[in-house]
């Protein structure tokens, strides 16, 4: 079994963006599990904490939700990025790939 | 404007708080089964394969609190919580309730009901434009000048953007009902205007109606208008008889005009004023001088300029220009009751503080019977300042139906006040419950509670826990008392 690490802090909303981004209309668990199979079993969602997460994403904006149902006919809320979600993922984004260069570059060997 | 949508989403959860809490507490069990099912899926039993998916989605209840968390709204619960705990507690001892009620009630509306009368007397702006730049030049502040003086200090003072004079007069008012006494006020014709008010119906004096021989021109107060006339708006350019003189009505008055606002204040004809040969008159002093100093001009400076005009007019004609001073019209109106109000506004303050100490006591003992119920809240982990709001929103919720009681007394208390009231107190009839006295009422409130309730709350909260369960396990409310300690 590979080892699991668990998500740096603040990463969350940037990885539900990017998740919606490339897949659009998802549940939760259907998040939760695409995070996981992409990052190849090494990012695991603490499975809970994607709905709180959630919720703040709905007051902020960045996403809408509507009910609808499974391909197992289960109701389930599905998620989808807006607008001002996307500017967000896109401005998330860059602010990591500044911050991830600068580490490497420190952690670079002389 | 993001944050306004931001603001109308979370009103719109509010509004609708128990669907969003469903709907995420569907939306979590939809997760867990599916969880589940792979699980099963890969061979495992349908208990353990339900654990497994709960292990791995976390606590589910405190996630949901979380979320609620995020909706920020959990204060407003709370304090719902808390009103609804304080309510019960204050119907439990009803006995208690009632004395506290009574007592801050009797305070409150004192405090209020007095707060009132200030506010109408001492604090309102007199009705007129601009009415800080109002003054009144008088003798020994009081006294009226004659009509030479008042034309010298017109035309030499260079500090006013008007000055107008008004005289006492009084007529006898003739015809169909019976005859009536009438108190009115002859004005220079500038006087309206400066006050800057405009008449309901018709107009003022214009210009050139203050010479001798046009001043039978004549505005009515609201008040007569209604009673002599019964509010006939054709009354209008019609004759009068006012003292075997005939006078045409020009205008009324809208029903909120009074003045002179400090004397002849039931002051209800208002007509011109024509010097004709009194105007070199410096010793028949029946003018009260009202003026309005120019933007910028300070009341020193005015001051200053009329105590050389009148030093000067004093070496001509000794005797007639001594002591004329220079006063705030809103000092003359309200100065001499001033301190007599804020006294009694003292007294009622001390009467409230009174009251606090009483509720405070009745707290005080009252806490102590409820140290067991507080250990148990803070053994189950309610925190310190948690149980200190818990109380302090009890205590507003007393002060506010205290103060509810106060408000409704205070209502029928200005009434009696007013009724009761010297006639010479001015500006009495504007007394009212208005917005500056809610407000009052509720700073009142707020401060009340924290008055008489900080001290049994931080109380309440200090204390050996251990020995308060145990206490209260023997017989529940026999605590000890505070100061038996």
């Amino acid at each position: 079994m590979t080892q699991r690490d668990e998500i740096p802090p603040g990463t969350l909303y940037m990885l539900i963006l990017r998740t919606l981004a490339r897949q659009g209309e998802m549940h939760g668990y259907a998040i939760a599990n695409s995070i996981q199979q992409i990052s190849q079993d090494v990012l695991q969602v603490e499975e809970g904490s994607l709905y709180p997460a959630l919720q703040r994403m709905l007051l902020k904006g960045w996403v809408t939700a509507e009910w609808g149902v499974t391909a197992g006919n289960r109701r389930a809320r599905y998620y989808r990025l807006t607008a001002l979600g996307r500017k967000q993922l896109a401005a998330e984004l860059s602010q990591y790939e500044r911050v991830a260069a600068a580490i490497a570059r420190v952690l670079q060997p002389a | 404007m993001e944050w306004l949508r931001e603001l109308c989403r979370r009103l719109g959860i509010l509004i609708r708080r128990e669907r969003f809490d469903r709907d995420l507490q569907d939306e979590m069990r939809l997760h867990i089964e599916l969880r589940q099912q792979e699980h099963m899926g890969r061979g495992l039993a349908a208990e353990d394969a339900h654990a497994a998916a709960q292990r791995r989605f976390g606590n589910s209840t405190l996630l949901r609190e979380v979320s609620g968390d995020v909706w920020g709204w959990r204060w407003l619960e709370n304090l719902g919580q808390d009103l609804r705990y304080g309510a019960r507690a204050l119907l439990r001892t009803p006995g208690f309730t009632a004395v506290a009620v009574i007592a801050l009630a009797l305070g409150i509306g004192a405090n209020t009901a007095i707060f009132s009368v200030v506010n109408a007397v001492l604090l309102r702006p007199l009705a007129y434009k601009a009415p800080d730049r109002l003054v009144t030049i008088l003798r020994y502040g009081d006294d009226p000048v004659a009509p030479a003086n008042y034309i010298d200090y017109r035309d030499q003072s260079h500090s006013f953007e008007a000055m107008a004079a008004a005289e006492y007069w009084s007529a006898n008012l003739s015809g169909s009902d019976p005859a009536e006494h009438l108190i009115g006020l002859r004005l220079t014709q500038n006087l309206l205007p400066m006050l800057g008010v405009e008449p309901l119906l018709g107009r003022v004096f214009t210009a050139g109606e203050d010479q001798k021989g046009a001043e039978h021109e004549i505005v009515l107060s609201y008040r007569l208008w209604q009673r002599r006339f019964h509010g006939d708006p054709n009354l209008l350019g019609k004759p009068i008889i006012l003292s075997g003189e005939g006078f045409t009505v020009i205008g009324v008055m809208p029903p909120e005009f009074k003045f002179a606002p400090f004397w002849a204040t039931n002051a209800e004809l208002w007509a011109p004023l024509a010097f004709g040969d009194q105007i070199h008159n410096r010793d028949a002093n029946s003018l009260r001088v009202f003026a309005r100093m120019k933007p910028g001009v300070t009341l020193a400076q005015a001051r200053t300029e009329m105590a050389t005009i009148t030093a000067r007019l004093e070496r001509q004609d000794p005797g007639t220009n001594s002591d004329v001073v220079v006063t705030p019209l809103k000092e003359n109106v309200v100065g001499k009751v001033e301190t007599p109000l804020v006294v009694l506004l003292c007294a009622v303050g001390f009467v409230l503080l009174i009251a606090c100490a009483n509720v405070a006591h009745m707290l005080l003992a009252r806490t102590s019977d409820r140290q067991k119920e507080i250990a148990v809240r803070t053994a189950l982990g309610a925190g310190r300042s948690r149980v200190i709001r818990q109380f302090l929103t009890e205590n507003l919720l007393l002060a506010a139906i205290g103060a509810t009681a106060g408000l409704l007394l205070a209502m029928w208390g200005t009434k009696a006040l007013v009724v009761l009231s010297p006639a010479k107190l001015p500006r009495v009839d504007m007394v009212a419950i208005d917005a500056p006295v809610m407000l009052f009422l509720l700073g009142v409130t707020v401060l009340t509670a924290l008055v008489f309730g900080l001290a049994p709350a931080a109380h309440a909260t200090i204390g050996n826990l251990t020995s308060a369960l145990k206490e209260g396990g023997r017989g529940g409310t026999d605590g000890t008392h505070p100061s038996s300690r």
